[in-house]
């Protein structure tokens, strides 16, 4: 079976094969591995260190260390 | 050498609101071809993707080789020997082919025997030794965008060969292949069993069914109602085990009466030299006109033109004899043509609106109080009323049109459209994707709207729809009009003589 | 079991705003002087102004864009306003040749010249098919570069006293209802109206939700998204005029990093990454709680790089948790 150039882009509107504007979005998430539950653990860890940087920040700016 | 090469026993899996799968079960012999049949939502996708690692069961067994496993994610079904060939493609066009099929797993070299690096060399060679043992001509180091719709299904396939898998699931296949790829699909097939593989096939279509699997499982609602070997199978008796119940007529009777030519299409050229070029046809009045041709034959690409999503060189489109100059879409909406797109995720729905934004969106300039403010009042009620006349189904109207089935998203695209009063309904392939029940009812939509007065243009990959459905039958290949065929010439030999006139 | 689901589903979903409210509080119980009339009027004023700078840019980000020129647009529209503001026995006057213009006469000048800032990033975005992070990240440069220009470096000062009163002054004397938290309310309601009442707020978020689908349903997508940078620049001239006032004064570094915040109040108030959602009502509350914050943190006394570090961990954990609202589910 030969390779052919099967659609064509007119200059119209982006071709839907090659165009990767529209749904970059969702194929971006789907090629990174990321699921509910690991975004969880990320975002657990993120508040983790939220109240940690504050913790330390009012530390700090009250001359504790 | 087990009766079953895999086995799934008991298999429950809930979402919010829905019970996908309710006790479902496979059982798959070795080296067999075994098709899982049902309408959509019927569980067939849902209990493939749990078998291949991408949904979690609630409840149920995996026996495979005769051992019980668990299956975390798609790499570990892949390591185990289960590939998955996707419905929906997710290719990534810039890259090779080649990067394509080893997505994730490529081949790989110690640079200076330390780092890690990517063996190219090795993955292009692979990759074609590959093809040509599957038949394809491709070149792997051709973008996988310069390919056609069709060619990346089958560089999917090939994807799910070279994982050296045991079993391997096809979903929907053939969806966007040519007759005579679909040839090729099934020798790849064919090459697969001599080699041990056992192959589930997901598909609606009866006659490559009954010709290429040796047994079916059918499901409905979620629960396993059987399974049978497909020569003791008939398309009927498949139809009346999936739905539950005898259905005497596929197709509802016609009693529109096409009346006068009201729309002319005259040497109707795309910019683009291999796109549609010197199209002539008529449309009448309470007509339908099916659109018959294989994939590739540019008919989607004639009708966006039409509605002024592409551009044309020359030619002209008269409208009960007045001249049409359609460069958007709002041209050809305000002379009363309306488009039904192929692709109802890409460019129909707004998945993320309410079923009343949906309905409402292209008729807006209607429902305006003092020309600046919308009239929610009127809205709700037009919405409301279409939901009523089409029998839409959806928990209420400011429910995302997301969650609703595709024969229910497809309602409201068709209400969006029939809230603009259209004379001219352009529809690209209405039904695909679709459940025979919802089917049946878009059907009956179809049939009454001509009846009322309305013509429409039906674009279809399926033959016995357009022949069931279509007063006349226009086909193209490659372009151009081959012909229109009317009466006793609309039969499957003759439509498809003039579909592949000028194939390659 | 599915109540369970949900209660949890509306914390995730919330957590940024629950965790700063949380925060608050938990500020007044050790201090119990945080809740003064000094910092609520504070608050007011600082949310009154993000937040007519975040209504405009979420315009932009539910039609998957984004406007990073907001801030510089907001710096300029600053030092238009306060060098025709000043007053005119001022010894380091700019134009010490023109008398004092009437308030309204120099707003509509700033408004012009940042609408048409927008209608620049909007032709270039719409027409040009420009992505626009890279298109306003442009302009966020030329708009800095006409700013120092403009004000040759020098910072602006000696405004008159009718119009800095602006942001002290409130409603019949009445300290709750500062004229600045007014002119918020009006912009509030008008931009509320404007999304959820007109067509062309159905068209942004038609076009935010599947742009082709837009186009096949006949909706101009070029002439909304001009509409809606346009709109932004408005806001943006706004808010500028209103920070002169606040600020009683200008110079060339106002307003810099300011679409960051703006985006982040957006973002913890509900308008998607992913586009066609986004509501006013969820803007405001994302912008005072992230001010609230702000005015907690410093008085806590933290250091500043510290606070800094804070807000950069906030706006990661929105988007992560608007992304994940789009993650497929296992």
């Amino acid at each position: 079976m030969e390779q052919q150039n099967g659609n064509q882009w007119d200059g119209k509107r982006p071709d839907p094969i090659t165009q990767a504007k529209e749904g970059w979005y969702e194929k971006l998430l789907a090629r990174v591995p990321l699921t509910v539950k690991s975004l969880n653990i990320i975002i657990a860890v993120l508040f983790i260190l939220l109240i940690a940087a504050l913790v330390i920040g009012t530390l700090k700016g009250r001359g504790a260390f | 050498m087990q009766e079953y090469v895999l086995e799934m026993k008991g298999v429950c899996k809930s979402f919010p609101g829905v019970k996908a799968l309710d006790n479902a079960q496979l059982h798959l012999r070795p080296g067999t071809v075994h098709a899982l049949m049902g309408e959509n939502g019927a569980g067939k996708s849902t209990l493939m993707k749990c078998l291949f690692g991408v949904y979690k069961m609630d409840e149920g067994e995996i026996v495979y080789n005769g051992e019980s496993v668990k299956i975390e994610n798609p790499f570990d079904a892949l390591q185990k020997g289960i590939a998955m060939v996707h419905q929906e493609l997710q290719p990534i066009p810039e890259r090779p082919i080649a990067e394509n099929i080893y997505c994730g797993r490529y081949p790989e070299k110690k640079f200076l025997g330390l780092i890690k690096t990517v063996d190219h060399k090795k993955m292009f060679e692979q990759t074609g030794t590959l093809l040509k043992g599957l038949g394809l001509n491709f070149d792997p180091k051709a973008k996988l965008g310069s390919l056609s719709v069709s060619q990346m299904q089958l560089v999917e396939i090939a994807k799910a060969v070279s994982a050296n898998a045991k079993i391997v699931i096809m979903d929907e296949p053939t969806s966007s292949l040519t007759q005579n790829e679909v040839e090729t699909l099934f020798s790849i097939i064919e090459r697969l069993k001599k080699n041990g593989c056992s192959i589930i096939y997901i598909s609606h279509k009866m006659d490559e069914i009954l010709r290429i699997s040796d047994e079916v499982t059918i499901m409905r609602d979620g629960k396993y109602i059987g399974t049978w070997p497909s020569r003791e199978l008939t398309t009927d008796l498949i139809i009346t085990k999936m739905v539950g119940r005898e259905l005497t007529n596929l197709y509802p009777k016609r009693e529109n009466v096409p009346g006068d030519v009201i729309l002319k299409v005259e040497d109707f050229t795309s910019i683009h030299p291999k796109s549609f070029r010197d199209v002539n046809f008529e449309l009448k009045k309470g007509e339908i006109l099916g659109v018959s041709g294989l994939v590739g034959a540019q008919r989607t690409e004639l009708m966006e033109g039409i509605f002024g999503l592409r551009a044309s060189e020359r030619g002209t489109i008269t409208y009960l004899g007045k001249h049409l100059r359609i460069t958007r879409p709002k041209n050809a909406i305000e002379n009363g043509i309306a488009l039904l797109t192929e692709d109802r995720r890409g460019s129909g729905i707004f998945g993320v609106l309410s079923v009343s934004d949906n309905v409402s969106v292209a008729s807006l300039s209607q429902y305006l109080i003092m020309r600046t403010m919308l009239n929610d009042k009127k809205i709700a009620q037009l919405v409301k009323d279409n939901v009523k006349k089409l029998s839409i189904k959806t928990p209420s109207i400011k429910t995302q049109i997301q969650s609703l089935s595709g024969g229910n998203q497809q309602k409201v695209i068709i209400s969006r459209w029939l809230a603009n009063d259209p004379d001219v309904l352009i529809m690209d392939e209405p039904t695909r994707g679709i459940d025979v029940g919802a089917k049946y009812e878009i059907y009956c939509i179809i049939a009454e709207l001509a009846k009322q007065g309305k013509s429409i243009i039906m674009i279809s990959s399926e033959m016995p729809e357009l022949i069931g459905m279509a007063d006349r039958i226009m086909v193209m290949c490659d372009g151009r009009v081959t012909g229109v065929v009317d009466g006793k010439d609309m039969n499957q030999e003759t439509i498809m003589e003039l579909a592949t006139r000028f194939a390659s | 079991m599915k109540e369970k689901k949900s209660v949890g589903n509306f914390l995730l979903n919330n957590a940024m705003i629950i965790f700063m409210i949380g925060a608050a509080i938990v500020v007044g119980i050790l201090r119990p002087t945080f809740f003064s009339m000094y910092n609520f009027k504070n608050l007011i004023s600082n949310t009154a102004v993000r937040f007519i700078i975040a209504v405009g840019v979420s315009g932009c980000l539910i039609t998957k864009g984004t406007d990073l020129s907001a801030g510089r647009t907001v710096g300029l529209a600053a030092c238009i306003a306060a060098t025709f503001m000043q007053a005119s026995d001022y010894s380091a006057k700019v134009y010490p040749n023109i008398g004092e213009l009437p308030m309204l006469v120099v707003l509509l000048g700033v408004i012009i010249v940042s609408v048409l800032i927008g209608l620049l990033n909007g032709l270039v975005i719409s027409l040009l098919n420009v992505p626009p992070f890279i298109a306003t990240l442009g302009m966020q440069t030329i708009v800095y570069g006409a700013c120092l220009v403009f004000t040759g470096a020098q910072p602006i000062g000696g405004l008159r006293k009718d119009y800095t009163s602006i942001s002290n002054g409130s409603i019949f004397g009445i300290q709750l209802l500062p004229y600045l938290g007014l002119i918020a309310l009006v912009v509030g309601v008008i931009m509320w109206f404007v999304y959820n009442k007109t067509p062309h707020g159905k068209y942004m978020y038609a076009i935010g939700g599947n742009e082709n689908s837009a186009e096949v349903s006949g909706i101009n997508t070029v002439k909304t998204k001009l509409v809606i940078y346009m709109t932004a620049g408005l806001m943006y001239g706004v808010a500028g005029f209103l920070l002169g006032a606040k600020s009683g004064g200008a110079s060339v570094n106002m307003g810099m990093g300011y679409e960051l915040e703006a985006i982040a109040g957006c973002t913890i108030g509900g308008v998607s990454t992913n586009g066609g959602v986004g509501r006013i009502s969820g803007i405001l509350i994302g912008v005072l709680v992230f001010e609230l914050l702000k005015i907690a943190m410093q008085f806590m006394g933290v250091e500043t790089s510290y606070t800094y570090i804070v807000q950069g961990i906030v706006i990661i954990i929105a988007v992560a948790l608007d992304i994940r609202k789009y993650v497929a589910k296992r």
